[in-house]
């Protein structure tokens, strides 16, 4: 809404945003595109609604993509078995588009005496690329955790033991206690000693994310014809915001989710968060449970009589006779952390001080303590004869504060595993070199995971380290997804013994792997 | 509307999808009705398959399976259950290529009239191993690689008999998918009777689990008595513009006994003659492989 009045020099109240629901929303939604803003001079002079519609080829051609990047890493232990150094280039084919952010987000992680990060935007006629799910996570974590595998292996030392002697997070120093204890860890065999067809390989990697939130995101709860309407300016791109909204009300009043009516997606609703950098919960959670206890205390306050003693629904009772009401909070700032919970970009020293304050002052958006946090175990079987990667088993542990809505919770992590794995194993965005044509305009040859495809997954959650928090609930949406294809890649060097430095991977660069041959 | 530019549809799972993109403008002939479906059986045991005969209908016939196990399986391998539900035997035989180029409906190539095959020269990772011809994409029917294997033959409404060689040409003419005349139709496909004791199997390589075009598939019969090959014969697609038959492997096989040894040693000779490009080195491993599984399982 504040773009588009910006953009046209509207007041406010003379645009109104409606988007009851966003499908597909990790990855360019946030940004006013070239269409949106046609589409808005059309209307104006037509002076007629115009819609916008695109095909699967317009879809997966111009609509945003995350770019494909090649990485240059090294990292060099010190005498003592820590990490002295750590460089990394990446260089991002963004198209017509810049920012991307893939070697800096290696500032954040495991602290050395000397870091080199430096992140390239290749520039050409291409469609532009977009931020998509964790922009930069995933490609920066595909290096990096490839190269502390390596190290591993190099050193002689367990790879999670040393993750956690390189990486003294408090959330993943757990996550790490729960991997290491995992069967499947433990009874992986050695690199190297499989020889048949067959080969099964073990791999972990770990990733993180920052914990945003949004300051000035409000939540008005009413009490309209005796039933609660929860209201906020926050979007739902298919993650379940209603249902985080409705859980979090209903469980205050002891009541069912679908008890509580929930409007979201339109602008003139109180404000919200927008839907990226998995800031949502964090955002609107927080003003709910203000809200809540406003509403409690004005329930009760105008309450013509008291429940009966004894009433087994007295909250139900009291909002079902309550007269039409409404209270609303503003997102209050968080509590004081436990001692060693930091915000991520404390890792940067000094600047990531600053650079936090400019973040908020600019965007209107806070970095707040501790890290959200994910470790996973990847367990492979290689058909070396096909080249077939099959991933048989996921764990995946996260340490993202409390469930404001579990089964919600659960879903996103499993579905984040399986776009990794489909980040990992199939997807690739093809172009004929000459003209830029995208080649995969269709769901027939843009690959994504099928159900055959899926391994048996197992979600972990660690609960703690976010209690200062208000509701103690951070998002889930981007950190999810950030490892696992280097712990499919980790795994794949365990089975096979050979590293795989370009996804997806694909039987075309598996047998050329195992051959030492250079893939097409 | 003249027959003769006129395009046929059957079940339409190709064609669909092409009329959406552009690819294909041109006037129908709905032909569900005018075509035989329905499988039949000689006296021999040998089965004539009408051309809008389901593929489901081929994966899940028990005689099928029982008579031509790598007919029944290759049908069972291809495409998605909705897609075998609705496509046709005469539908997969005569559909069009998959290229990434001819599917695009910007691109000009050699099967849309143009003067040069720009995945040549372009993106050709699901390009043919054995460059037999202008064209690089290799031949989408799975079901045409199986009934070469079987030495079946394919009668139309003007010409009957005709092998899987003279329905689908040999690969030198980049700007078909087969040798069909314009307004020729496929009405149906005749299999010779099975030899005793026949086992046969099929298998593609690809990247997921299912419902993948194949980088490379086979389709293998063998005899097996005495512990020795007494038939063997392979048929391969996702490789060439053209089906093949694997002659090299076939001939090292026969009489030679039916262990480890010598399926590996006669799985290295499927890729004798074949000419990759640069990109498309990783099918002639994936052929080998394919070769030694489904060997091995017949000789298991």
């Amino acid at each position: 809404m504040e773009k588009l009045a910006k953009r046209f020099s509207l007041a406010h109240d003379k645009v109104r945003v409606i988007a009851d629901h966003v499908g597909g929303g990790f990855g360019s939604k946030g940004t006013l595109g070239v269409e949106t803003i046609a589409a808005v001079e059309l209307a104006r002079e037509a002076k007629a609604p115009v819609r916008v519609v695109f095909d699967r080829e317009e879809e997966l051609s111009i609509t945003g993509y995350r770019p494909a990047a090649e990485m240059k890493l090294s990292l060099l232990p010190s005498a003592q078995g820590g990490l002295k150094a750590l460089s990394l280039a990446a260089y991002a084919d963004t198209g017509a588009a810049v920012n991307s952010l893939i070697a800096g987000l290696a500032r954040l992680i495991y602290p050395a005496e000397a870091k080199e990060l430096v992140d390239f935007d290749v520039v050409s006629n291409l469609p532009p690329g977009a931020p998509f799910r964790g922009p930069g996570g995933p490609p920066m974590a595909f290096a990096l955790e490839q190269a502390v595998d390596e190290a591993a292996l190099r050193m002689n030392v367990d790879p999670i033991q040393l993750r956690k002697r390189w990486d003294g997070d408090p959330n993943r120093q757990r996550l790490y206690d729960w991997a290491a204890g995992l069967e499947v860890w433990r009874n992986r065999k050695p690199a190297t000693s499989q020889t048949g067809r067959y080969r099964r390989g073990v791999g972990v990697a770990t990733g993180y994310w920052l914990y945003l939130w949004q300051p000035g995101s409000s939540v008005e709860l009413a009490i309209k014809g005796g039933r609660i309407v929860a209201s906020c300016a926050v979007q739902d791109i298919g993650t379940g915001t209603r249902s985080v909204l409705a859980n979090t009300v209903s469980r205050a009043f002891d009541l069912e989710p679908h008890d509580i009516e929930v409007h979201i997606g339109h602008s003139n609703l109180p404000e919200g968060p927008g839907s990226g950098g998995s800031r949502v919960t964090a955002s609107v959670v927080p003003p709910t449970l203000l809200a809540i206890e406003k509403l409690k205390a004005e329930i009760t306050r105008t309450a013509a009589r008291t429940p009966l003693p004894g009433s087994n629904a007295p909250w139900r009772e009291l909002i079902a006779a309550a007269p039409d009401l409404a209270v609303s909070a503003k997102r209050p700032e968080d509590g004081k952390p436990q001692p060693g919970i930091r915000p991520a970009l404390r890792e940067a020293g000094f600047m990531g001080l600053v650079f936090g304050w400019v973040f908020r002052l600019v965007n209107n958006i806070v970095v707040g303590a501790g890290v959200p946090s994910s470790v996973q175990v990847m367990e492979v079987e290689v058909d070396t004869w096909l080249g077939h990667v099959r991933v048989l088993n996921a764990y995946t542990g996260l340490a993202i504060g409390k469930l404001a809505a579990p089964a919600l919770a659960r879903s996103q992590a499993a579905g984040a595993v399986i776009q990794g794995i489909g980040y990992a194993l199939y997807e690739a965005r093809e172009t004929d070199p000459k003209t830029g044509h995208v080649l995969s305009g269709s769901m027939e040859d843009y690959r994504i995971p099928g159900i055959a495809d899926m391994p048996r997954l197992e979600v972990h959650f660690d609960e703690a380290g976010f209690d200062h928090v208000p509701g103690g609930a951070v998002g889930i949406g981007e950190v999810a997804t950030v490892p696992t294809s280097p712990a499919i890649a980790n795994a794949i060097r365990n089975a096979i013994g050979v590293r795989l430095t370009e996804i997806p991977f694909r039987p075309d660069r598996l047998v050329a792997a195992l051959k030492g041959r250079d893939a097409a | 509307m003249s027959v003769a530019t006129a395009e046929f549809r059957a079940a339409g799972t190709d064609l669909s999808e092409r009329r959406r993109s552009g690819v294909s403008r041109g006037p129908l002939i709905d032909i569900a009705s005018a075509a035989e479906g329905g499988i039949s059986w000689g006296a021999d045991g040998a089965a004539t398959i009408g051309a809008l005969t389901t593929i489901a209908d081929i994966a899940a016939g028990a005689r099928v399976a029982a008579a031509y196990p790598g007919l029944a399986a290759s049908a069972e391998g291809l495409a998605t259950p909705q897609v075998r539900h609705l496509a046709t035997l005469g539908g997969n035989l005569a559909q069009r290529s998959r290229c990434w180029y001819f599917r695009n409906p910007h691109i000009d190539c050699l099967k849309k009239g143009g003067s040069a095959c720009p995945a040549r020269t372009g993106n050709h990772l699901y390009g043919v191993a054995f460059d037999l011809g202008p064209c690089v994409a290799p031949h989408p029917s799975t079901m045409a690689a199986a009934l070469l294997a079987y030495d079946a033959t394919v009668t139309t409404d003007r010409r009957s008999r005709l092998s899987i060689a003279e329905l689908l040409g040999d690969g030198s003419d980049g700007s078909a998918d087969h040798a069909l005349a314009p307004g020729e139709m496929i009405t149906k496909i005749i299999l010779p009777a099975p030899l005793a004791a026949e086992r046969a199997a099929y298998k593609r390589a690809i990247s997921r689990s299912y419902a993948e075009w194949p980088l490379a598939e086979v389709c293998a019969r063998a005899v097996i008595a005495n512990g020795t090959f007494q038939f063997v014969r392979l048929a391969a697609g996702g490789i060439a513009p053209v089906p093949l038959r694997l002659t090299a492997s076939e001939a090292a096989l026969q009489g030679k006994p039916a262990n480890a040894g010598t399926i590996a040693e006669a799985a290295k000779l499927a890729t004798t003659d074949a000419k990759p490009l640069p990109m498309t080195a990783y099918k002639l491993d994936l052929l080998e492989g394919l070769v030694r599984d489904l060997l091995e399982r017949l000789a298991a």
